[in-house]
């Protein structure tokens, strides 16, 4: 084998086999050293723990120490209290410098006559020096060996692991495995007993069976070797300046102001944290029942009373827990006010978002909720306005966040104090669920920890909420607000805002347009639709409510035409009134879309065909827009030498996005 | 002639294994009640005979496997392997000396009190003399010391990998898994559990080390 790759790759050592991503540093422990110190201190035979020798029927081994001793040594060497000294010898145990005797799975001091041993050296933990799997694989094979093959199963799991990943050095493996077995045979048989307690608790603690907790179990390594200094680069001393500027310039609290503020913050959450009171049913890492992350997932109906009781701490709180924000949503929705929030998450998505989508998301949000006549027009201060508009022009992640602040905190002033008064919130408390604490037994833990199962996958979760999220964008619940006064309201003809929940449910989630039946329409797949239907309203619109089904064919035969679809303000410039334009844009008006069945697809690459891909084209009537400006149907991105030829000395205002006048070449993009 | 050569190499392997294990029993009680000057010397001695099989092996194997002699697929797949193996074995020789090397410095036996009681009183495990060392013909190096034995295996090992173009991972090892809980013992084996029982007050025999504890 000669080839470059071989060459390359048989300069990796052998250690490098193993799911090796670049990182392979436990992070630092600096309580290593610390434990090491009073180990020693506990070895003198006359300030040290009294030891005894345990008696076993083949002998007698020397130095076993009751758990009480070790407790009460601790809590003499550090002058501090049993509760104390009862932790720091359980650390002691848990990071793996004494083992016990009795129950070895469990690593905990139990002060009262069980007997522990110190860990030889060997065995201790360290910095420097990581823990391999080759020699956990050996350690199994000759515990294989000695047992016949009747390991544990988490042991029998592991084997299999590691066979699979070291299969190329196994015949070492087990050949060493052999030979550590011979030697131990030629040991006295006491410390024969005593090497194979040692082992088997070294591997307790790196290699934790289910259920048991060990302080070595800390999860990832690290990718910088936590010992080797850092060598000083400009770049490192960069950092350093960069970090001491930034500590100058912070800004300053009076110590009792913040002090305060960290008083009132535990009293508020101490009882909601799960360290430091009970969590219910039960905490999930202690008892191995995951019940209590059940109860409390982002799309769960019915929430616990906890949860509940933390919205109404802060409005922060409300809205960074989905459920909350859920609640929130709906009291909003039936309070008419629902822009608020909606151009609150729209600002997060932009800020969140990846920066292609950016400026598109940008010019959205201006359209929907920000521009004179927008359909979801927030109310926002002027100056605040005219900052944002001017922001615009260059948009970036943060260019709407004095716009979002200023929403924020309306809804945190006006709409959060209302909520906790109102009647959803009421019910959802009413309803909130208290569950009752578990009290497993042993038996029934270990049955727990046996039964560990993986959760769902993030990207599973992640997709069922894109999936929801679009079909909350397809069918949200009609907004209905109050008419204008320029409209006629007819009484069976429902004003629409937002999109009408269409009654055909097969809509697939991500393109709600394409798959309308024809026969009931909604209003969006009419207007994304083909000439001859705006055509077809143009009609309806002069013919004044002539609403006949079979007004396709009136339309002389431009059911064989290509059909083009007209941009909506070019039916505006013909001087469609709103009322019959809503009229014939409602479902029930089967004029609309008619026989046609041919809806055009969306595509970015012909901008004359493409329809609004955004969700923008709902209307909503409200009344305290100023009397001149009349509202008209977001245009789509089509046609823009029309738009500009015609935004200058026609009579209808459009909305059309300030920066875009700018540029020619602004416009497609 | 080259099955004989190849046994002679795994033999050497397997001594190379068995000195690294007695090695690996005399560095687990550095430290420990069992520690002393004797322990220390017999460590001494084994890792020099340790190195003594590494140096002759390795240069018996280069030959072998860096040769561009085309030899036949399997007696290239069991030399592969034997290589693999070899590399192995010498890692987790060079990491027991790094441990070795750790513990020696930081108990240094000048003070017995401080070494840790453990239980071990004994960590003696007395290589046997082997003839089949005798095959290594070397010239009698001066003695080494540990971290120069340390910095020459580093050494030897990344350019032995260098040299020799094989695939660590691509190959496969010899016997199936849990081939080994078939192994035949020597004698049989008493388990931990039976060999921790203790004797209590009441004359009755009970395990010291049991699962359960009682709530």
């Amino acid at each position: 084998m000669s080839d470059p790759i071989t060459a390359i790759l048989s300069g990796m050592t052998i250690r490098n086999t193993l799911r090796d991503h670049g990182q392979r540093y436990r992070p630092r422990m600096a309580c290593l050293k610390k434990a090491e110190k009073v180990l020693l201190e506990m070895q003198d035979p006359c300030t040290g723990v009294k030891s005894q020798p345990l008696r076993l029927v083949i002998t007698t081994i020397p130095h076993a120490i009751t758990g009480e001793d070790i407790v009460s040594w601790l809590a003499d060497r550090f002058q501090t209290g049993t509760q104390e000294a009862r932790h720091l010898g359980s650390m002691l145990v848990a990071l793996g410098y004494i083992y016990p005797l009795q129950n070895h799975k469990r690593l905990v001091i139990k002060p009262d006559a069980s007997l522990y041993r110190f860990q030889t050296p060997y065995f201790w933990p360290t910095q420097q020096l990581p823990v391999e799997d080759t020699d956990y694989a050996i350690y199994l094979a000759k515990k294989n060996i000695r047992k016949k093959g009747i390991l544990e199963v988490y042991e029998q799991e592991q084997y299999n692991h590691l066979h699979k990943w070291m299969n190329h050095k196994w015949d070492f493996i087990v050949m060493q495995a052999k030979e550590q077995y011979r030697a131990a045979k030629e040991r006295k048989k006491p410390d024969r007993v005593v090497f194979e307690c040692q082992e088997r608790a070294y591997w307790v603690v790196h290699r934790p069976p289910p259920g048991t907790v060990s302080a070595m179990d800390y999860g990832l390594d690290r990718r910088v070797d936590p010992n080797v200094d850092e060598t000083k680069t400009p770049d490192f001393y960069e950092r350093i300046m960069i970090f001491t500027q930034q500590s100058i310039m912070r800004p300053r609290v009076k110590s009792s102001v913040s002090i305060g503020a960290m008083v009132k913050y535990c009293s508020t959450y101490s009882g909601h944290d799960p360290f430091l009171s009970k969590c219910l049913p039960s905490n999930p890492w202690l008892t191995d029942d995951v019940t209590y992350w059940k109860q409390n997932l982002h799309n769960v109906e019915i929430p616990t009373k906890m949860r509940v009781e933390r919205w109404t701490f802060s409005f922060r709180e409300l809205l960074s827990d989905p459920r909350g924000r859920d609640d929130f949503r709906l009291f909003l929705k039936k309070e008419f006010s629902g822009e608020n929030l909606a151009f609150w998450e729209g600002c997060e998505d932009l800020k969140w978002g990846t920066a292609a989508t950016m400026k598109e998301k940008a010019e959205q949000i201006y359209k929907t909720f920000l521009a004179r006549g927008a359909p979801r027009w927030i109310n926002i201060d002027g100056k605040t306005m005219e900052i944002t508009v001017s922001g615009l022009k260059h948009p970036h992640r943060y260019v709407l966040d004095a716009a979002q602040t200023h929403i924020y905190m309306l809804m945190k002033k006006d709409s959060y104090g209302r909520y906790l008064k109102s009647p959803v919130f009421k019910e959802t408390t009413k309803k909130a669920v208290c569950p009752e604490e578990h009290k497993f037994t042993e038996t029934q833990l270990e049955h727990n920890a046996k039964n560990r199962r993986p959760s769902v996958s993030p990207i599973v979760l992640w997709q069922q909420e894109q999936e929801q999220k679009a079909k909350m964008a397809a069918s949200a619940p009609v907004d209905i607000t109050q008419l204008c006064r320029f409209t006629t309201p007819v009484p069976h003809l429902a004003v629409y805002s937002g999109f009408s929940d269409s009654p055909s449910t097969d809509t697939s989630p991500s393109l709600p347009f394409l798959t309308q039946s024809p026969a009931c329409p909604s209003p969006i797949s009419v207007a994304l639709d083909s000439t001859s239907a705006s055509e077809r309203r143009l009609e309806a619109s002069e013919a004044e409510g002539d609403r006949n089904p079979d007004c396709g064919a009136s339309v002389g035969g431009n059911t064989c035409r290509p059909r083009m679809p007209l941009s909506l303000r070019r039916l505006l410039r013909r001087g469609c009134t709103p009322s019959s334009m809503f009229a014939s844009l409602s479902p029930k008006c089967h004029s609309a879309a008619g026989t046609s069945s041919r809806i055009q697809p969306i595509s970015r690459e012909d901008p004359s065909q493409a329809p609004p891909r955004q969700v923008g084209n709902f209307f909503q009537i409200k009344v305290d827009i100023p009397p001149e400006c009349r509202i008209y149907p977001i245009e789509s991105e089509d046609e823009d030498e029309e738009r500009r030829a015609a935004s200058r000395g026609v009579g209808a205002k459009e909305i059309i996005c300030p920066w875009e006048s700018l540029t020619s070449q602004n416009g497609t993009s | 002639m080259s099955l004989w050569r190849w046994s002679v190499d795994e033999l050497a392997l397997q001594r190379l294994s068995y000195i690294t294990s007695c090695f690996h029993h005399m560095v687990a009680c550095v430290g420990s009640s069992a520690d002393g000057h004797f322990l220390r010397e017999q460590m001494e001695e084994s890792r020099r005979r340790a190195e003594r099989v590494v140096s002759a092996l390795s240069q018996r194997l280069l030959c072998q496997l860096s040769g561009s002699t085309p030899s036949m697929l399997k007696d290239r797949k069991s030399s592969e392997r034997l290589w693999v193996n070899f590399l192995s074995a010498v890692e987790n020789f060079l990491s027991d000396m790094r441990k070795a090397s750790h513990l020696i410095g930081w108990f240094p036996l000048t003070d017995r009190r401080t070494l840790v009681n453990t239980g071990a009183v004994d960590g003696l495990v007395v290589l046997e003399a082997s003839p089949q060392e005798s095959w290594i013909s070397l010239e009698e190096e001066p003695n080494l010391d540990l971290n120069t034995q340390i910095c020459r295996t580093e050494q030897l090992l990344s350019e032995l990998q260098l040299r020799v173009p094989v695939f660590l991972w691509a190959v496969e090892c010899g016997n199936p898994a849990w081939f080994e809980s078939g192994t035949e013992l020597d004698t049989p084996d008493d388990s931990l559990e039976d060999l921790m029982e203790v004797v209590t007050h009441s004359n009755k025999v009970s395990s010291c080390c049991c699962i359960r504890a009682s709530k």
